[in-house]
């Protein structure tokens, strides 16, 4: 048997291995996205907004250079319903017009606020609370990268838990209830809780809410939508149900926050910062041989401005590419070690092989596949239909995607269905493939991995505004 | 056909099939709930009238009274409206049989029948589903015995409070809290099971003590002052800044006292509570235990302290006072709390004695005995440093 016959052999079991991990996965989603939903029914989950016995929560909002949104943000988290929260603003030494901004629109004054360096951050310039009867404070201290703004914001929070966000996302009203909710089950063992992101694009927004969800016009967009299905619906609900989440996104993330003080606060000037703390968690607390849980609120929702562009979307992909590069080089030695549980025995190994690795061994499949089929090693016809099946089964994983979505009673026009679905076809036939090739350069070219103007236009800015 | 043939078919066949079938799906249960949005909309419509008027054709509602929508809508508005409405709308359910319906699938034998009804009844309160709603405070499901509850505190039956608070120690943390809820629903007539529940808190404390406690505070009758005023001295800290915090609602000059000592506790958490709950007191004897709050190492204590001085008699010239001093966080704690109050620094000083003692300096030995204090205390952790902002002083200090 040649070589190029073995590799080919390999390719393929890779790639039906693949299908049948995410197929799982999208089964095992779907019971817990079931489970979730009948126990969201049951609980009285209103009673929280009232009761004494709700824990309070910091917000902290990162921001940099966020002139043209951070308003309606702000605004927006104020109107969360939640009984006890307050918001820290963190400017990151934005060199536009964000703490002009704040000021005019919040009526801030300067104040003196005690800075508790429990985790390290660049130093803090000036701390603002607003006159307005809302509970904002905004720290304006030196650029330092998102994971630097968000320890400061640690730094100066007053609750035991606080939500990570970014300054270009929309929560739904009752995002922060729901994300709670597993803390207030069990707040000895959960130390972190993920939420639903999906994007904004093609929304409708009225006074810093979505009031109507509509899909964007590009393809560029729609496809990220479905991205966000198959990772957020389709995904992390099966994970999180076997305690192996190995990422709650850096969008909208809930943490206890002496937990994240214990282990030292974000990674500074990482480029997957978010994935990086939830590994260094999990990692903190197997090692003490604690019962803790990182877990995933399907019904938490949040939603946020996705690349418009090819050009901006290829430089977030390759930056995330390049994250997921330094957190495997960081916990590779998690792998196949049954102290991390199923994280360390297939969650992890599972994540690296079939997301870092995918877009290498993909590629090579791609260049591959002419010279085995044309040297005459494979039928042409049997090649075909290899093919044809894997892209049958990709198909159908993207389309479970779409249906378990469906309990969240969005995209639910017809046109809405057709696009999508037709979108799950046609992403396979050249989007997937570009992703791909930015994925393949992320790992073997240097450069473009900084962070950059992500060309948004603004919460306030964003979709199809309401009159 | 060859095998490679049909497997492509059939890959192809099951892909088309899903996508059609899929795209039936998404379109069905988009009309489904496009439907339920409308029903809902004339529902409400339907149902404010009623509320408002209270004669209605019995014919049409029978009709209605069977599709959920209608019953949820009307669960819902029962459970937002008081007075005669709510009498009018509870009148309706019992009419159409709704209650009594509910009150049988209370007895099914799925929990999630039990479940829905158990909410249901919660929201209509009706006295007369009192019997069967005690009974489900035994239900093996918890989702049950916490709707119950709350439709038995909505009724308002205290007695079988103390039923349901004997065995709270066994049910999850989230159980737990939505039982605490429903016992502030309930109001003053909770108050003695929770009493008996936390017992004599110098002996110990029970699982849920703080929430207790909490709950205690929120109902805010003065009967609990003195298990709160023990709830001060418990060796848990969690429970001392409870204590605290709970005794901000009741407002009463009995707990001034405590809440003094309380300033002096050896947990920041604990202080800054005391200080916040001696301002609700509005008694002029607590200006000099917020006055020295003024100068407590924690900045949440002297902020809470400012505060709480603009609420006392004299507090506002105890904040001058300390404007004067050579206490350098006194000084901004008290500068911002003016500044905020609209009171130029340079103001006259408000002459009511404050029991005495207006010099800042003579505090010195009192604020160094709590720095010794302060070992292990929120404020004190080592490489914590608990100083101002550098830099961030307002422009009225520079």
């Amino acid at each position: 048997m040649s070589l190029v016959t073995i590799g080919g052999v390999a390719i393929l079991l890779y790639l039906v291995g693949l299908q049948v991990v995410v197929f799982g996965l999208g089964v095992l989603s779907w019971s817990s996205l079931r489970r979730e939903q009948h126990a969201a029914e049951d609980v009285r989950l209103f009673d929280m907004v009232s009761s004494v016995t709700t824990p309070p929560v910091s917000v902290i909002v990162p921001a940099y250079n966020e002139e043209r949104g951070i308003a309606d943000v702000v605004r927006s988290l104020a109107m969360l319903r939640y009984p006890l929260l307050e918001i820290v603003v963190v400017n990151d030494g934005s060199t536009d017009g964000t703490l002009r901004c704040l000021q005019e629109a919040f009526d801030l004054y300067e104040v003196d606020m005690p800075i508790r360096p429990q985790v390290p951050a660049k130093p803090v310039r000036a701390t603002y609370r607003t006159r307005l009867p809302l509970p904002i404070l905004v720290v304006d201290k030196e650029n330092g990268g998102k994971g630097d703004a968000i320890n400061a914001g640690i730094n100066v929070t007053r609750y035991p838990y606080f939500l990570a966000t970014d300054a270009d996302i929309v929560l739904d009203d009752e995002c922060l209830l729901r994300m709670m909710r597993p803390v207030a089950e069990d707040r000895k063992r959960v130390i972190a809780v993920g939420g639903n992101v999906r994007p904004l694009n093609g929304s409708m927004i009225r006074r810093g809410k979505v009031t109507k969800v509509d899909l964007p016009r590009t393809r560029v967009e729609i496809s990220q939508i479905l991205e966000y299905l198959r990772s957020f619906v389709a995904a992390r609900p099966g994970w999180s149900r076997m305690n192996a989440l190995v990422l709650i996104s850096g969008a909208l993330g809930l943490f206890q926050k002496a937990a994240v003080v214990e282990v030292g606060g974000f990674r500074r000037g990482h480029l997957g910062e978010d994935m990086e703390l939830t590994m260094r968690l999990h990692r903190h607390g197997r090692d003490r041989r604690r019962d803790h849980r990182i877990v995933y609120a399907p019904d938490a929702v949040a939603w946020t401005e996705v690349p418009a562009s090819t050009a901006v979307l290829r430089r977030q992909r390759i930056r995330w590419h390049r994250g997921l590069m330094q957190v495997t080089a960081e916990y590779w030695r998690m792998m196949f070690r049954p102290r991390y549980g199923i994280l360390g025995t297939f969650a992890w190994p599972v994540f690296v092989l079939f997301e870092l690795l995918a877009p290498v061994l993909e590629l090579i499949g791609y260049l591959t596949a002419p010279v085995i089929v044309m040297s005459g090693i494979v039928d042409p016809t049997r090649a075909l239909a290899l093919v044809v099946v894997a892209l049958a089964i990709g198909i159908l994983n993207t389309a479970l995607a779409v249906y378990l979505d469906d309990r969240f009673g969005h995209y639910g026009q017809a046109r809405h269905a057709a696009r999508l679905l037709w979108m799950a076809v046609v992403e396979h036939f050249g989007i997937r493939q570009r992703t791909v090739w930015w994925r393949v350069r992320a790992m073997f070219w240097r450069g473009e991995a900084r962070w950059g103007d992500m060309g948004r236009s603004g919460v306030g800015n964003l979709g199809r505004r309401a009159a | 056909m060859t095998s490679t043939g049909l497997i492509v078919v059939i890959a192809v066949g099951a892909c088309a099939c899903t996508l059609v079938v899929l795209f039936s799906y998404k379109i069905v249960m988009g009309a489904k709930r496009r439907f339920e949005g409308v029903r809902r909309a004339a529902y409400i419509a339907v149902i404010g009238e009623l509320a408002a008027r209270g004669s209605y054709p019995t014919g049409i509602l029978s009709d209605w009274a069977a599709d959920r929508v209608f019953r949820s809508t009307l669960q819902g508005f029962v459970a937002l409206v008081e007075g005669v409405e709510r009498s009018r709308l509870l009148q309706v359910a019992q009419d159409l049989g709704i209650i009594d319906d509910e009150v049988g699938r209370l007895r099914s034998r799925r929990t999630k029948q039990r479940v829905r009804a158990a909410q249901a009844l919660a929201a209509f309160g009706d006295p007369l589903t009192a019997r069967a709603l005690s009974t489900a405070i035994n239900d093996r499901a918890a989702a049950v015995r916490v709707n119950a509850l709350a439709g038995l505190s909505r009724i308002g039956e205290p007695e079988l409070v103390a039923k349901i608070l004997r065995t709270v120690d066994s049910e999850t943390e989230w159980d737990a809290a939505r039982i605490m809820d429903q016992l502030v629903a309930l109001g003053a007539p909770a108050v003695p099971a929770l009493l008996s529940y936390l017992g004599d808190l110098r002996a110990g404390a029970p699982r849920y003590a703080t929430m207790a406690i909490q709950t205690l505070g929120a109902i805010g009758d003065l009967s609990s002052q003195r298990v709160l005023l023990d709830g001060l001295h418990h060796p848990e800290v969690e429970l001392r800044a409870a204590s605290a915090g709970a005794l901000q609602r009741m407002g009463s000059v009995g707990a001034v006292p405590g809440l003094i000592e309380a300033m002096r506790d050896r947990e920041a958490v604990v202080r800054i509570r005391a200080a916040k709950s001696l301002g609700e007191s509005f008694d002029e004897s607590a200006v000099d235990a917020l006055a020295h709050g003024l100068r407590d190492p924690e900045w949440w204590v002297r902020k809470n302290s400012a505060e709480s001085l603009t609420r006392l008699p004299g507090g506002v010239g105890a904040l001058q006072e300390a404007l004067r001093g050579s206490d350098e966080f006194a000084r901004d704690a008290a500068r911002e709390q003016l500044m905020i109050m609209g009171v130029p620094a340079g103001a006259p000083v408000d002459t009511t004695p404050i029991n005495g003692q207006t010099d800042g300096s003579a505090d010195g030995d009192w604020i160094a005995e709590q720095l010794d204090q302060l070992d292990t205390g929120f404020a004190q952790r080592p490489g914590v440093p608990d100083t101002p902002t550098p830099g961030t002083r307002h422009p009225s200090s520079r």
